[in-house]
C-alpha cells in the first residue's frame, strides 16, 4: 500500500494492521474502530490524536490485545518486530515489558493498598526473574532516574502519600523498568496541572532518547503533540483521517478536520479578543453504520461524494503525508 | 495513633459499664420477684424473706448496684441465686469453650464457604457457577437455622449415623460440626454476596486495568491486588460475628444440646438469675465490644489511608 516505509531504513517496532475493535449488540457488533493501520520505528515519537471517543484509547489497547470488555479486536493483526502478537497462540510475555503503557489516570491506576515499592518491584521480579533484593535496588534506581527526590523512603510509601505529579512518575518509572520498545502514553498529563505537566512530557522525551524507546503519545492536546512528537496521526470516529510529519501537518493540513481542530487550539499570545474557533455540530455517535465520510455532516469543504463514499487514506502528491479525505486542502504557499 | 488508642479503649469501658448497667436496672424491672424464684412456689413469705435478706434483695437498688460494681472491680461476678454455692465466674468459664469453639467453627464455615463462592462469582459474572451461587445465597439466607438443624440432625444424625446425635463428647471437633454448620450457613450466604459485590467492583478499578496492562499474571493479580480490597469487608463481618457469636447462640446451643453461654444466659433469664444475668451480658458486651476494637485496629494494617487519618 505504501511504499516509503520499505524505502525507510530505521526498522519497524509496532505494525497496526487494519485492525478493527467492536463492541457486541443485540444482533452483532458495533464497530468503533474500523481497520486503522500504521506503524512506529525504532525511538520514533509519534501522536495520536482526537476528539474524545474518536477511538485513540482503544486503538492503544487493542495494541495491548487488551480491549476492555465487552469490546473485543474484531479484525487485524498487530506486529511487534515481525512477531504476530494478535495472534491468540502467542505467549503474552511481552506486554508490560516490551510494550508498556501509561495509563490515562496516573491518580488511580496504582493500587492505594500495596507500596510504591511491590508495585514497581513485580514487575522486575516477574518479567526479569530477578531475585526480590536485586528487584528493590534497581527499582530505587528506577525511582531516581524518575526524579523522585527520595526513592528510597518512596519504596515504602503508600500512593495516597504522593502527589499526582509523583504518581505519574511511578507510573513511568513502571512502564519503564522492563525498558520496553514502544511506550505507549495515553493521556499522561490530563489529569497533572501545567507546571508539572511538562515536567512530565521532558520525562518521557529524555527516556525516550536515552534507551531508544519509540513513544506513542495519545492526547488530544495539539499543542503537547507539537512539540513532542515528530510524526502525527490524526482520528476522527475511529478512522485514521490524516498521518503525516508534525510540521507539515500542522503547518498544511490537508483535512479539513485537521485544519478545524489546529483552528480550535487557543493562542496564549493573541489579543484581538476574538471567539475561540470551535468545530460546528458534535462528533459522531460511535458505531453507528456510515454511508460516507464520517465528517461530512461538519464539514465546508463536504461534496456529494463525502455522503455517499468513505474516503480512503491515500499518499498525497506532494509530502511524506496520507489523508483519507475527497476534497483534500490545497496547500497554500505564502 | 496512640491518641486513638486511648480514646478507643475509653469508649470501650464505656460502653461495657453502659451495658452492664443497663442490664442490672433490666433484671429488677421485669415483674417477678427473684427471691420468691429461689424460694420456690411454696415457700412461706418468712423464707422469702429470709432469702432476700441473705440475697441482699432487701437493700435499696443503689446500694445494691454500688456492690455490685464494687464487686466486678475486683474481678468477681457474684454467686447465682439459682444454682447455690456456683460463682457466676466459674459457670461462665465452664460454658465458654464450648461457645468459643462453636462460634470459631460457625465462622470458619463462613470463610471457607462465603469467600471462595464470592471471588469465583465475581470472576465470572452471569455464569452457570454464579446462578447457582446465588441461588445457594439464598437458600441459605433464608433458611431458618432451627430448622436446618433440625433437619441436618434428622438425616444425618438419625438416619444415617454419620454424626453425634446430641450433646459433647471426644472429640468435640466432632460433636461441632452439624451444629457449626447450622450457624455459618447464613453467614456464608451473606459473605459470598457481598465479597461478590467488592471484587466485582475491585475489578472494574483503574489499577487492576493498569495491573493487567503491566502483564502481571491473573493469580497475581488476584492474590496482591484484589483481595486486600475485599479484606476489609471481610475482616469486619468476621469481626462480628465472631463477637456476636461468642455472646452465646442460643438457637444452635439448644437444638444441638451444647451447654454453652447461650443456653446459660437463656436459663439464668428464666429463673431472674440477676448475677448470672448480668455475667452473660457482661461477656456476650465485652466480646462485641473487644472484637468490635480488633477489627478497628486491622484496619489500620489493611488500608494505609485509614491509618494516614488516625495519625493526624
Amino acid at each position: 500500500m505504501k511504499l516509503d516505509s520499505t524505502v525507510n531504513r530505521i526498522p519497524t517496532v509496532v505494525r497496526v494492521n487494519s485492525v478493527s475493535v467492536g463492541f457486541p449488540n443485540r444482533d452483532g457488533m458495533d464497530e468503533v474502530v474500523h481497520s486503522i493501520s500504521f506503524s512506529i520505528d525504532v525511538a520514533e515519537r509519534v501522536g495520536l490524536v482526537g476528539e474524545s471517543g474518536s477511538g485513540k484509547s482503544l486503538t492503544s489497547r487493542a495494541i495491548m490485545q487488551l480491549v476492555p470488555k465487552p469490546g473485543q479486536i474484531t479484525s487485524g493483526t498487530v506486529l511487534l518486530e515481525e512477531r504476530n502478537i494478535s495472534d491468540s497462540e502467542s505467549k503474552i510475555d511481552w506486554r508490560g515489558s516490551e510494550i508498556a503503557i501509561i495509563s490515562q489516570d496516573p491518580l488511580t491506576s496504582l493500587n492505594p493498598l500495596v507500596k510504591i515499592g511491590v508495585q514497581i518491584s513485580e514487575m522486575l521480579i516477574h518479567h526479569k526473574g530477578m531475585q526480590k533484593s536485586e528487584a528493590r535496588i534497581e527499582s530505587i534506581n528506577l525511582l531516581k532516574s524518575v526524579g523522585l527526590p527520595n526513592p528510597k523512603r518512596t519504596m515504602n510509601q503508600y500512593p495516597n502519600s504522593l502527589s499526582g505529579g509523583m504518581r505519574q512518575r511511578v507510573a513511568i518509572a513502571i512502564a519503564i523498568s522492563c525498558k520496553p520498545k514502544l511506550l505507549i502514553a495515553d493521556e499522561p498529563t490530563t489529569a497533572l496541572d501545567v507546571t508539572i505537566q511538562s515536567q512530565v512530557l521532558d520525562l518521557i522525551e529524555s527516556i525516550s532518547t536515552e534507551n531508544q524507546t519509540a513513544v506513542l503519545l495519545i492526547s488530544h492536546d495539539l499543542a503537547v503533540v507539537a512539540n513532542f512528537c515528530s510524526r502525527i496521526i490524526v482520528m476522527y470516529d475511529g478512522r485514521i483521517v490524516e498521518t503525516g510529519p508534525v510540521n507539515e501537518i500542522l503547518n498544511f493540513p490537508k483535512h479539513p478536520y485537521t485544519q478545524a481542530l489546529i483552528a480550535s487550539v487557543p493562542d496564549l499570545f493573541d489579543t484581538s479578543r476574538e471567539r475561540l474557533q470551535t468545530i460546528p455540530g458534535s462528533p459522531p455517535i460511535a458505531g453507528r453504520i456510515n454511508l460516507g465520510c464520517s465528517f461530512a455532516p461538519r464539514c465546508t469543504h463536504a461534496s456529494d461524494i463525502c455522503l455517499t463514499h468513505i474516503p480512503k487514506l491515500e499518499v498525497s502528491s506532494d509530502a511524506d503525508q496520507e489523508v483519507a479525505c475527497h476534497n483534500p486542502l490545497k496547500r497554500v504557499s505564502s | 495513633m496512640s491518641r486513638w488508642l486511648i480514646r478507643r479503649t475509653a469508649q470501650m469501658f464505656a460502653v461495657v459499664w453502659g451495658v452492664m448497667t443497663l442490664a442490672f436496672i433490666l433484671a429488677f424491672i421485669v415483674p417477678g420477684d427473684p427471691a420468691r424464684m429461689v424460694a420456690g412456689p411454696n415457700a412461706s413469705p418468712e423464707a422469702v424473706a429470709n432469702i432476700r435478706h441473705e440475697l441482699g434483695l432487701d437493700q435499696s437498688l443503689l446500694t445494691q448496684y454500688t456492690h455490685f460494681i464494687e464487686r466486678l472491680m475486683h474481678g468477681n461476678l457474684g454467686i447465682s441465686f439459682a444454682l447455690q454455692n456456683q460463682t457466676v465466674g466459674s459457670a461462665i468459664w465452664r460454658a465458654l469453650p464450648f461457645t468459643a469453639a462453636l462460634a470459631i467453627g460457625g465462622v470458619l464455615w463462613e470463610v471457607v464457604l462465603g469467600i471462595p463462592f464470592g471471588i469465583i462469582s465475581a470472576y465470572r459474572p452471569k455464569s452457570i457457577f454464579d446462578r447457582f451461587s446465588t441461588f445457594s445465597a439464598l437458600f441459605g439466607l433464608s433458611t431458618p437455622p432451627f430448622w436446618l438443624g433440625l433437619m441436618l440432625l434428622y438425616f444425618l444424625a438419625f438416619k444415617l449415623s454419620i454424626f453425634p446425635l446430641n450433646g459433647v463428647g471426644h472429640p468435640l471437633i466432632w460433636y461441632l460440626i452439624l451444629p457449626s454448620f447450622t450457624l455459618g450457613v447464613g453467614g456464608a450466604a451473606f459473605y459470598s454476596r457481598i465479597v461478590r459485590t467488592t471484587v466485582l467492583n475491585v475489578l472494574q478499578s483503574p489499577f487492576i486495568e493498569f495491573a493487567q496492562l503491566k502483564g502481571m499474571p491473573a493469580s497475581l493479580i488476584l492474590r496482591r491486588h484484589v483481595i486486600r480490597h475485599a479484606l476489609m469487608p471481610i475482616v469486619t463481618m468476621i469481626g462480628m460475628d465472631l463477637g456476636y457469636f461468642l455472646g452465646g447462640v442460643l438457637i444452635t446451643e439448644s437444638i444441638f444440646g451444647i451447654p454453652g453461654i447461650g443456653q446459660l444466659a437463656f436459663k439464668s433469664i428464666s429463673t431472674l438469675d440477676v448475677p448470672m444475668i448480668t455475667g452473660t451480658v457482661l461477656v456476650a458486651s465485652v466480646f462485641m465490644v473487644l472484637m468490635n476494637f480488633i477489627v478497628d485496629v486491622l484496619y489500620t494494617f489493611i488500608d494505609p489511608r485509614v491509618r494516614l487519618q488516625r495519625n493526624n
